[in-house]
């Protein structure tokens, strides 16, 4: 019922991802900013994981051949319903035949999230509807989506819509206090981070510049991991060496030959020698995904309790948020 | 019996527990028995077996580290090096197709010819250490001591499906196109994974393989 009219390559079918495969060498894929899916799916009344659109980069357009409940989340996007503007945070009704279209990068953020009533429906594999691109399997044909993919969405009870002004949520924090003004041009993110097994091998000048420098975001960042700009880290004399290959996480902060950061996200290989700095705080990662490409970050040291706290904090923030949203959502 | 044991946090939720920091097959059995007590213990902890390491992740709101690092200790201290019963798989290679790869260079920096390098790769009974990198990707112990070479300086951006490669003192099986740094020796007919198969990967970690040239 969805009909992708127009989109660039780095657009995808993607729900909470898989786990319990990485012993198989598949990671878990998934929305980079789970929170934005999550409320955003909630705003259309479907079940939070439910399969939506990741949205990376416009453009990407499509044509609802059926009425429609949906919300864009996640990064502030341009975009239009049938000409008209259309807000990021809102649970829009469309009718049948009209078109939404995402024109120019998105004004704030990375990633949007296009969650339809119903869920996207493509088939589960490993548990999971997300897209994984490097296996060539999972969301849609296991590939970006391209001109004239068509979608289905999982049949769902829909209250008459009203008309009237779409309802719109409040976006999460994303960051200390920020909202999606933390990714605007300008402004550099804090991320914070856990020292890892061979952070000792940075010497002094190394340390320092790890946590000061404002490390811009490569252009060759993408799902698999972001690669980061900045000072040539330094370490201590005689320690560097090759490891032998061992799993890694979503989040991990590698220094590869360069001595320039990158992270592991989404689609990364899950295992591998590189030397681990540190790991993005899983409640960071959502941040991290929202910073574009050019944008600039700023690691923040924490330590194994601050880590937990934040953890346990946003695991009892999110239901409230989510009730929230369905409460908004159920409105329309 | 080596019982050395490193530890460290990677994130709030997984802690590395690292065995050795070379090749050892002895220890690479060990790490496997470790894998099949923590699975059937725990069957709700994602657990990652490496070359001669173990990743395990955990939830910790349900979890703390200190009692989930005694009860891995204690299981490695239970574990014993018994060869796994794996199965034997017999996997047919285009080593010719490694001719537009990277047999020629394997040659040139081990001082063999290449058929050599083709006779002795062939030549060895290689067991799974473990799987991981990308989908179905097989570590292989065993390789020829004369083939040990550094991985290349330059990785390649997408290497074919199924290659068979060998890079830093081991051998492996590529699942899916990916970036590698790794030395194609030929290509294989054989799917090392197949996501619509049961399971997706054809390989499993204890497993032997003998690899013949078609």
């Amino acid at each position: 019922m969805l009909f992708v009219l127009n989109s660039s390559s780095l657009n995808s079918v993607q729900d909470l991802g898989r786990t319990g495969y990485r012993a198989i060498g598949v990671g878990t894929a998934g929305a980079m900013d789970s929170l934005a899916l999550r409320l955003g799916n909630r705003l259309v009344g479907n079940a939070a994981g439910a399969a939506a659109i990741e949205i990376a980069l416009p453009p990407f357009s499509v044509r609802f051949r059926k009425e429609a409940v949906i919300a864009v989340t996640g990064a502030l996007v341009r975009m239009t319903l049938d000409g008209e503007p259309v807000q990021s945070w809102s649970v829009q009704h469309v009718r049948a035949g009209q078109r939404l279209a995402m024109t120019g990068p998105h004004a704030a953020g990375a990633r949007a999230y296009l969650c339809v009533r119903g869920g996207i429906n493509v088939p589960l594999v490993m548990g999971s509807r997300s897209t994984d691109v490097k296996g060539r399997f999972g969301g849609h044909e296991g590939r970006a989506l391209r001109r004239g993919d068509q979608l289905t969405v999982f049949p769902r009870f829909s209250l008459p819509g009203k008309a009237g002004p779409a309802a719109l949520l409040a976006a999460p924090d994303y960051g200390q206090g920020s909202g999606l003004e933390n990714f605007l041009p300008g402004h550099t993110v804090p991320v914070r981070v856990l020292p890892a097994a061979e952070y000792e091998w940075l010497d002094a000048n190394g340390e320092d510049d790890f946590w000061s420098a404002d490390w811009k975001v490569s252009s060759e960042s993408n799902r698999m991991g972001y690669r980061f700009i900045g000072p040539e880290l330094s370490l201590h004399p005689g320690l560097e060496r090759e490891m032998l290959s061992h799993g890694i996480v979503n989040g991990v902060v590698q220094m590869p030959p360069s001595h320039q950061p990158i992270i592991q996200l989404n689609d990364c290989n899950v295992s591998g020698g590189y030397p681990k700095l540190g790991v993005v705080i899983q409640p960071d990662l959502r941040v991290l995904a929202q910073v574009p490409l050019g944008g600039r970050v700023n690691f923040q040291r924490v330590g194994p309790d601050e880590a937990l706290a934040a953890r346990a904090a946003e695991a009892a923030l999110t239901p409230r948020l989510e009730a929230d949203a369905m409460r908004l959502g159920s409105a329309l | 019996m080596a019982s050395f044991v490193k530890v460290s946090r990677v994130g709030e939720a997984a802690l590395l527990f690292e065995f050795t920091d070379v090749l050892c097959g002895t220890t690479q059995n060990r790490v496997l028995d470790l894998d099949g007590r923590l699975r059937a213990a725990r069957p709700d902890l994602e657990i990652m077996p490496g070359i001669g390491n173990m990743l395990v992740m955990y939830n910790p709101l349900a979890d703390a580290a200190p009692a989930l690092e005694a009860w891995v200790r204690d299981h490695w201290a239970a574990s014993r090096p018994t060869p796994p019963e794996g199965r034997l798989h017999d996997i047919p290679v285009d080593y010719q197709a490694g001719f537009e790869y990277d047999i020629p260079a394997v040659a040139q920096a081990t001082g063999m010819t290449p058929d050599e390098v083709i006779e002795r790769h062939q030549a060895a009974e290689y067991t799974v250490a473990t799987l991981g990198a990308h989908p179905g990707y097989a570590y292989l112990l065993g390789l020829d001591e004369r083939l040990f070479i550094p991985r290349r300086r330059v990785p390649r951006v997408s290497i074919p499906v199924n290659s068979i490669v060998i890079a830093g003192g081991m051998s492996g099986t590529v699942g899916c196109q990916s970036a590698s740094g790794w030395h194609i020796l030929g290509l294989s007919p054989v799917y090392f994974f197949d996501a619509s198969r049961q399971p997706p990967a054809l390989l499993a970690p204890g497993d032997r393989i003998r690899f013949h040239a078609i």
